[in-house]
């Protein structure tokens, strides 16, 4: 693996112009690629940290490259679309991607995402943390016990399960059908309303604003993601 | 009709009918009589019996059952009074003759009877075969029919029938159900079309706003190498750049929404997911306005399309913060008021002109025009006014319906 290398596959010159001085800025090794093909080769060949991917490329359907990546590689992937329909998202995040924003998008927020797509990488090769902190919570899986203001906080077993699955990927994006497979099983894959409701009651026993979530939060129409 | 050599002694309905057939029938046996008479010595009585049976098996197979009875009576008559003993006189004392005659009648009678049936059946025969070809010919005419009036005029040529009245409704439902399929192609190909332009329009005109959005924020970023000057400038055109973007991803939106073919996609939601959404996307754009939620944590599920109903919320909250000072605070109540919500977002501004509520080219009436569209589609209404105190609100209803249970047989007790 290529440390700080970010491979950035996308057709227009100059957003690939931008994104190269601003990731340049933070110090990463920027990789361009213009086409599905070009950009399957860098990354076989360069093995890269991050990849951000266009989807609407010349030669290809950038769903198709997230498909052939995600045979040999696992690596952090950010999807960028031009397309604002949810279902486009669902289905770069269903295929494999990591996290997604629509075109046109704000720098800092790009790079604050590639930031937390890293960190959760890292962490994951480096150490696994029983205990995750977030705001007043804290959640210690290892004995299952979850405390908030250093008082014990009472989850059903759904509700845990709900969680921890959750905090496993922080910053990424599940779509509601992963959620609902990993946590009821497939045959409630479209019982979106299990989901909104136990997602109610976390926040309820664990947001300090229910209505105005900091860390358990909606992408409407796509799914939720736990911000650290 | 079969081979020519036996065409004589195939039954006959074309045969001449009325007062001919019976002159014909006499005529013929007169004349049986007139050629066997000078050799009835010779030939013997019984050889005569046969050809006039034979003479009134014809009559029958070609005249008909009538004249073939009075052409068995003549040839009885004539038979009793030139042939047999005592000639030219109607008695005869023989019992070997009389047999012979009444035989001969009822032959005559029985053969009669049975070419009439025959041919009566092969006449009802060959008109069910005229009637089964005309259908056969209609149903071909019918299957090239391609417009109602052309089915009008097969229908005229025709004659009525049961079969005939059903071979019309056929045709007539397929050439209704080719109609509606065409109507719905028609739809579906300009829907299409419609859809890629719209989504060819949004990648063609996002990817540049995309460069500049980009570029100029990037360039702000490393700010350093710019004077001050410039910096503001490059400010200006980033925002200028992220709000053209905006009300592009509006237009869009708008225009989407206007096609009156919008497919919703209605699950059971909690409008508490699409609020946080909502303030999310705003971001710092609510910075200056403290936000009061007024929604009861046990709120129930709505049946809405969660991305439209954000949009709807997002909008009615970015309307508020444009039309108050900063630091009024901006409320957003949502309440159950018998069999439906009542949802809104009120101002303690001056509040926005309550006309201003139509599609007006500006950047509030593109926000609100959105509103109402995606409320219309839910069935839905947006009503705006001014609060008593100041200030105005944006309320909607949305019924509150039945919506689906959870099982939570599973899910008993606590873990921690």
């Amino acid at each position: 693996m290529n440390g700080n290398a970010v491979l950035v596959v996308e057709d227009e010159l100059r957003i690939r112009q931008f994104l190269r001085t601003a990731l340049e800025a933070e110090s990463y090794k920027v990789l361009e690629a213009s086409t599905v093909a070009s950009g399957l080769g860098l990354a076989g060949e360069y093995k890269p940290a991050l990849v951000i991917l266009d989807l609407g490329l010349p030669d290809a359907d950038g769903l198709e490259f997230i498909q052939i990546l995600r045979h040999w590689s696992d690596v952090p992937l950010l999807v960028l679309s031009a397309r604002h329909l949810e279902t486009d998202k669902v289905a770069a995040l269903d295929a494999g991607a990591d996290d997604y924003l629509a075109k046109p998008f704000g720098v800092v927020e790009l790079l604050a995402r590639l930031r937390a797509l890293r960190r959760r990488r890292e962490k994951r090769v480096t150490d696994d943390h029983a205990v995750i902190r977030f705001a007043d919570v804290v959640v210690d899986r290892a004995n299952r016990s979850i405390t908030r203001h250093g008082e014990l906080i009472h989850l059903t077993p759904r509700e845990y399960h709900l969680l921890t699955v959750l905090l496993a990927q922080p910053g990424k994006v599940l779509t509601q059908r992963q959620l609902l497979r990993e946590v009821w099983g497939a045959g409630h894959s479209e019982d979106g309303h299990y989901l909104r409701i136990y997602i109610g009651r976390l926040r309820q026993k664990l947001e300090t604003e229910p209505a105005h979530p900091r860390h358990l939060l909606t992408e409407t129409g796509v799914g939720y993601r736990f911000m650290l | 009709m079969g081979s020519g050599e036996w065409q004589f002694l195939r039954l006959q309905p074309g045969s001449p009918g009325g007062a001919k057939a019976y002159i014909l029938a006499c005529l013929a046996t007169v004349l049986v009589g007139g050629l066997t008479f000078p050799f009835h010595e010779e030939m013997g009585n019984a050889n005569v019996i046969m050809l006039f049976l034979l003479e009134v098996f014809l009559c029958a197979l070609w005249l008909g059952q009538k004249p073939s009875l009075l052409a068995a009576l003549l040839a009885v008559f004539l038979l009793d009074f030139f042939f047999v003993p005592p000639q030219y006189a109607l008695l005869t004392n023989s019992l070997k003759y009389v047999v012979m005659l009444v035989v001969m009648l009822l032959i005559a009678l029985l053969t009669g009877q049975l070419a009439a049936r025959l041919l009566a059946q092969n006449r009802e025969l060959q008109a069910s075969e005229e009637r089964t070809r005309s259908l056969y010919r209609m149903a071909r005419e019918l299957a090239g029919a391609a417009r109602p009036e052309q089915v009008d005029a097969i229908a005229a040529h025709y004659p009525t029938g049961a079969a005939a009245g059903s071979l019309l409704e056929i045709a007539r439902q397929r050439l209704h159900f080719a109609e509606l399929a065409q109507a719905s192609h028609v739809q579906v190909e300009s829907e299409r079309l419609r859809n890629s332009i719209l989504s060819s329009l949004s990648h063609d005109l996002r990817t540049p706003l995309t460069a500049l959005v980009g570029l100029t924020e990037t360039l702000h970023l490393q700010g350093e190498v710019l004077s001050p000057a410039q910096q503001d400038m490059v400010e200006a055109v980033h925002e200028q750049s992220v709000r053209l973007a905006d009300m592009v991803t509006k237009l869009l939106e708008l225009a989407r929404l206007s096609s009156g073919k919008l497919q919703l996609h209605k699950e059971w939601q909690a409008l508490a997911d699409v609020t946080g959404a909502a303030l999310d996307l705003l971001g710092t754009a609510l910075a200056e306005h403290p936000l009061k939620l007024h929604i009861p944590a046990d709120f129930p599920l709505l049946e809405f399309d969660a991305v439209l109903m954000e949009r709807v919320i997002g909008n009615l909250l970015e309307n508020a913060v444009r039309h108050t000072p900063a630091g009024t605070p901006i409320h957003l109540t949502a309440q159950v008021t018998g069999q439906q919500v009542e949802i809104c977002v009120c101002d303690e501004g001056s509040g926005f002109a309550v006309t201003d509520t139509d599609m007006k080219p500006n950047h509030a009436g593109l926000g609100l025009a959105i509103c109402k569209a995606i409320l219309q589609v839910h069935g839905s209404s947006l009503r705006l006014e001014k609060r008593s105190g100041g200030g105005t609100c944006a309320c909607f209803t949305l019924p509150l319906g039945c919506p689906p249970v959870m099982d939570e047989e599973l899910d008993e007790g606590f873990i921690t």
